[in-house]
Formats: C-alpha cells, sequence, structure tokens
C-alpha cells in the first residue's frame, strides 16, 4: 500500500525504494525516446521529482512515473524540434554487440512516434490502450505505428527467426 | 479497426529491444531527487527571471487596452453575448496602426543604403556577429524595404549570457518540419468578442490531456488549457477551452477558443468536413470569419513562423543545460522576420500567444507584446510587429525578462550584407 503524507518516514522510503527500482529502466526508457543517455538521465530525474512532489495525488506511482517521462521526453524533442540539428551528436550507445548496435542504428533512425510505440509495447510491455493513452491516440494509430515499425526493423528482426 | 501483426515479428522485437535496452550501460541511481531541491523551477513570480507581473493592471501594459468590457456591437446574436459574457475582449486583431514615418533625412540614407545594397547584389546569407552581437551592424532600423525583401535583423546587444545559437533561412527545409507541422487558422468576428482557432498536426501526435470523451464517433479529448499539452498556444490568463481528436493516423485537430465553451467546440468539431490537413467548419457560428492563417509552423519548434514564407529566423540562448542548444532548461530568443503581405500570419501568431494584449511602442511603431507561461511553466515574451510593409517581425522569447527581451528589440538592426 502507498504510504501517505501522515506517514512521512514510510513515504520517503517508498519514494528512495521507487527511485532504486525503476532508475535504471527509466533511463533506458528515456534513453530509447531521446536518444542521448545524458539527456536520458535529466528527464528521469525531473520525472522522479514530479512524483515525489505529487506522492499524495497518485494511485500508481510506477504509472505516472512512466506517463511524466514519456511527457517530458516527447516535450524535449520538440523543444529540440528546430535547433537539435544544429547540435554536437549525442553521445553514441555504449553498446559492444554489433548485432544490437545495428538494432540501435536502425531504432535511432525511426520517427519518433514509431520508436516510442515499438519501445512502450516491446520493452515496457505496455497493453496497446496504454500507450494510446500515452501518445495521445487511437488505439488503432498505434496498431499501424508498431506495423510500420516492426517493417523498418524486419531486416534485424529476422535474423532473430 | 487496429491493423494485425505478426506474432514472429512481435516475438522478435520483444527478444530485440529487450537485449538492446538492457544492454545500455546504466550507473547506479544517484540520490533520490526531493520535491524541495530544485527551487530553480519554481513558479515563484519573485524568481529570478520574472521583473514583470503579466497580469498586473499598472503594469506598462495593459492586457486590456482600449477595448473595455463591454456589449458586443453585432446585434442579436446569443452566441457573441454568450462569448462576450464569458470572456468581454478575446481578440483584438485589427490591422496594425500606420507605422510613424522616419524623418525625410533618415529615409534618404536608406535608400541609398538600399541602393548600394542592391547593386552589389547583396547576397541573403549573412553570418551572426562571431563574438555574440557585439559590433553594432548600424542601429537605423530600415524601412524602405519592399514587401518581398525581408531583412534580417539581428541584435547590436544581447542580454548577459546569451550568444548566438543558430541562424536560418526561411522557407524551412524540410528536414527541418520531420518532427510534424501545424497549421493554425483563426476565426474571429468583428467586436472581437468571439474567437476560434482550428490547429491542425500533421505526422506528430499532439499528446493532449484533458478528459477522454468521444468526437466524430471515435476517441477524443477535450480540457482547459492548462491541460493541453505542447500545441503552440501557451496558457494566458483566462485560459482556453479546447476538443482534440485524431482524424486519421498522422493528422491531429484541435479546436480551441477562449471564448466558446466546449461544447460549442464540440458540436463544431462533429459537424466539421476534413480533407487531409484542411478542416472546413460549415457551422461557424454567425459573425465568425477567418482572420489569420499560420501555415506551415514546424511543430514544437520554439517560435511562431510561417514554414513556407520568406525570411529569417535566428536562435540565441543562454547555456545553463549540460545539453546545449534549445531545451526547456536554457533561456532562448529567437528573432524571426517573414514576409506576410495581408498580415493573416501575424494575426494568427497574436491570437496564439494573447488575443488580448495591446499595442506598445517600439522601433518608430507600435508592437504586440505578450508575457505568458507554457504548460511546462516556461514563461515567454512575444513582441509581434511590422518591420516593413509586407514584413512582420517577431522576437519569442523564454525564462528571459520582459525588460531585456524589449532591449533586445529595440537593439535590432538589419544585417549589413
Amino acid at each position: 500500500m502507498k504510504p501517505s503524507m501522515g506517514d512521512a518516514g514510510g513515504e520517503a522510503d517508498a519514494v528512495d525504494e521507487l527511485f532504486r527500482a525503476r532508475w535504471g529502466p527509466s533511463v533506458r526508457l528515456a534513453t530509447a525516446l531521446t536518444g542521448d543517455p545524458s539527456v536520458a538521465e535529466e528527464l528521469v530525474q525531473e520525472a522522479f521529482l514530479e512524483v515525489s512532489r505529487r506522492w499524495e495525488e497518485v494511485d500508481n506511482p510506477a504509472g505516472f512515473l512512466r506517463t511524466v517521462l514519456v511527457n517530458r521526453c516527447r516535450n524535449h524533442r520538440r523543444r529540440l524540434g528546430v535547433g537539435r540539428r544544429h547540435q554536437p551528436p549525442p553521445p553514441r550507445l555504449t553498446v559492444e554487440d554489433p548485432d544490437l548496435d545495428e538494432t540501435w542504428q536502425l531504432l535511432a533512425a525511426l520517427p519518433e512516434r514509431r520508436r516510442a510505440a515499438l519501445v512502450l509495447r516491446y520493452y515496457e510491455d505496455l497493453p496497446i490502450a496504454d500507450i494510446a493513452a500515452l501518445l495521445g491516440c487511437r488505439p488503432g494509430a498505434v496498431a499501424s505505428l508498431l506495423h510500420r515499425g516492426l517493417a523498418d526493423l524486419r531486416k534485424v528482426l529476422s535474423d532473430d527467426d | 479497426m487496429t491493423t494485425d501483426l505478426d506474432p514472429r515479428l512481435e516475438d522478435a522485437a520483444r527478444r530485440r529491444l529487450t537485449r538492446l535496452l538492457d544492454a545500455i550501460d546504466v550507473g547506479p541511481a544517484p540520490v533520490t531527487p526531493r520535491a524541495t531541491a530544485d527551487p530553480a523551477r519554481s513558479i515563484d513570480p519573485s524568481g529570478p527571471f520574472d521583473p514583470f507581473d503579466p497580469i498586473d493592471p499598472s503594469g506598462p501594459i495593459d492586457p486590456f487596452g482600449a477595448s473595455a468590457p463591454g456589449v458586443p456591437s453585432e446585434p442579436g446574436d446569443a452566441t457573441v453575448a454568450a462569448g462576450a459574457a464569458r470572456h468581454p475582449t478575446v481578440l483584438d486583431l485589427g490591422t496594425f496602426p500606420a507605422r510613424r514615418r522616419a524623418p525625410l533625412r533618415r529615409r534618404a540614407v536608406v535608400g541609398v543604403a538600399a541602393a548600394v545594397a542592391f547593386v552589389l547584389g547583396v547576397a541573403a546569407a549573412v553570418a551572426l556577429q562571431p563574438d555574440g552581437g557585439g559590433t553594432p551592424p548600424g542601429r537605423e532600423p530600415d524601412t524602405s524595404v519592399d514587401a518581398g525583401d525581408v531583412p534580417r535583423l539581428v541584435p547590436d546587444r544581447l542580454p548577459e549570457g546569451i550568444e548566438p545559437f543558430e541562424a536560418a533561412e526561411l522557407p524551412l527545409p524540410a528536414d527541418r518540419l520531420d518532427y510534424g507541422r501545424t497549421d493554425v487558422t483563426v476565426y474571429a468576428d468583428t467586436a472581437g468578442t468571439l474567437d476560434l482557432g482550428v490547429i491542425v498536426v500533421a505526422d506528430e501526435t499532439v499528446g493532449m490531456g484533458g478528459t477522454e470523451t468521444t468526437v466524430r464517433g471515435g476517441p477524443g479529448r477535450t480540457g482547459t488549457s492548462s491541460e493541453a499539452n505542447d500545441i503552440g498556444i501557451p496558457e494566458v490568463p483566462g485560459g482556453f477551452e479546447w476538443v482534440s481528436w485524431s482524424e486519421s493516423v498522422d493528422v491531429e485537430v484541435t479546436l480551441a477558443s477562449r471564448s466558446l465553451p466546449a461544447e460549442d467546440l464540440a458540436a463544431l468539431a462533429e459537424s466539421a468536413e476534413v480533407d487531409g490537413t484542411t478542416v472546413r467548419l460549415p457551422d461557424l457560428p454567425a459573425g465568425l470569419t477567418e482572420q489569420g492563417v499560420l501555415e506551415g509552423m514546424p511543430f514544437g519548434g520554439a517560435s511562431y513562423v510561417p514554414g513556407a514564407a520568406d525570411g529569417w529566423y535566428d536562435t540565441y540562448y543562454r547555456p545553463i543545460s549540460p545539453t546545449p542548444g534549445v531545451t526547456l532548461e536554457n533561456p532562448m530568443a529567437q528573432v524571426a522576420t517573414f514576409h506576410d503581405p495581408d498580415g493573416r500570419a501575424a494575426a494568427a501568431i497574436r491570437w496564439m500567444v494573447d488575443a488580448r494584449f495591446a499595442p506598445l511602442p517600439v522601433r518608430d511603431g507600435d508592437a504586440w507584446v505578450a508575457e505568458t507561461s507554457t504548460v511546462d511553466d516556461q514563461r515567454t515574451v512575444t513582441v509581434v510587429w511590422e518591420e516593413a510593409p509586407g514584413v512582420i517581425a517577431v522576437v519569442q522569447a523564454a525564462e528571459i525578462g520582459i525588460d531585456e527581451v524589449l532591449d533586445l528589440v529595440e537593439g535590432l538592426a538589419p544585417a549589413a550584407g
């Protein structure tokens, strides 16, 4: 059960526990969505801050954390919109395995929504309805994004058949 | 209807993406962030970037201007009266006042300069001042350019810590729009009591907040300004209501208004005729006519520019975040000039930032100044003016005080060829 404001020590412990448990997966999710590990860490910190601010109002902190994080990743990319192409390229991911590196290159090159749908579905294991809510579109649109995203990744995925 | 997915591909994607993302090297979790540990993100009006209270009627800008709340002048229209009751002066999209003409002597000098520039065939591309704008390129604003000749404005001084980031030319190349594009059409009545914005976002999803509703037989959302996501309309005093829906996989439509209630917007949505990114509204309330159009604005672009117009688009920023460039954390200012012969793009921009703001004299003429905040709690200042006949200039700044922004505006001058 989620500790309440009346249990300040318990709440702090719960926030710490959530932070420890979700730090790694959250940074990985944000890295996949933004393409930049250092930005990802920054956004995850901000998302956790938001969760701790609104702890009392939130029934499902882990779910709320994911929602806040995905929104921040999307807003970050939007704000970069015009200017980002003139920035230095983000640090490359440390992915030693050549197969995985090829997967990353394909994934990173996908349009934002397509990449987000793939990661939320196949890494976060979210149902399509939840992805639609996160991305603010219809479930049918998510299915279409996944369909197109899988087609984009078919080259590397067919190696796994 | 959903698209059938290949289960084998789905399994392969699950395995491959899990391997890929789990292989990303993530360090140990740092100290748990606490809500009290980030005062810089507070919206406390006494914060370092808020020298101006946007709703203080005694301030230098009266948000209601000369248009005091009153009875709408269009007779016999209950909708107009209802709109007026909700929000007395929602719109002031009148044409720009005539510019004060420069003295003859200055006009002669400028005319000679323009002629010299023409003879030399001055190229349009001009580099930003490499020292951060330290060398004044000439203080006299050139008001003699033809409508099709868009001057590029560069500041002779920049707010402390602000440095040049990027220079771009309009029209925007296609790859600048690959995060999606936004078209905004603004309708208003002559009394300025009713307004309606039609915002079409293509190739991107808006991800609106608010509450779920049914629009055109499918899922949609509705809410108020504070519940909107980044559709380009900042939150303003009084706010707005909106109804949004996905017309197709790649097209989302939002109807927003500061005067019409959400139920009226929902009714308009139901009868809308949508063809690609074109939205026709056959049931517009009486008196509403098209007043402004901003086409091809880059989705997520920090400034308001018509993507297909001729012009310039320069960005300055103050590096605070570890990530360089335009981020949510870095204060920034953008200076755009573009060809807008009928003022329709300017009208749409003025509606977007705050329809009620009043003109303020800057640069030998009247400008329209708005200070607003976005849903990300960013404080923005937008200044719109007619730099020359048919040429609109827009300066938009985030997290930079209005005094600094107005100082920057006053220091703008056409770049030397």
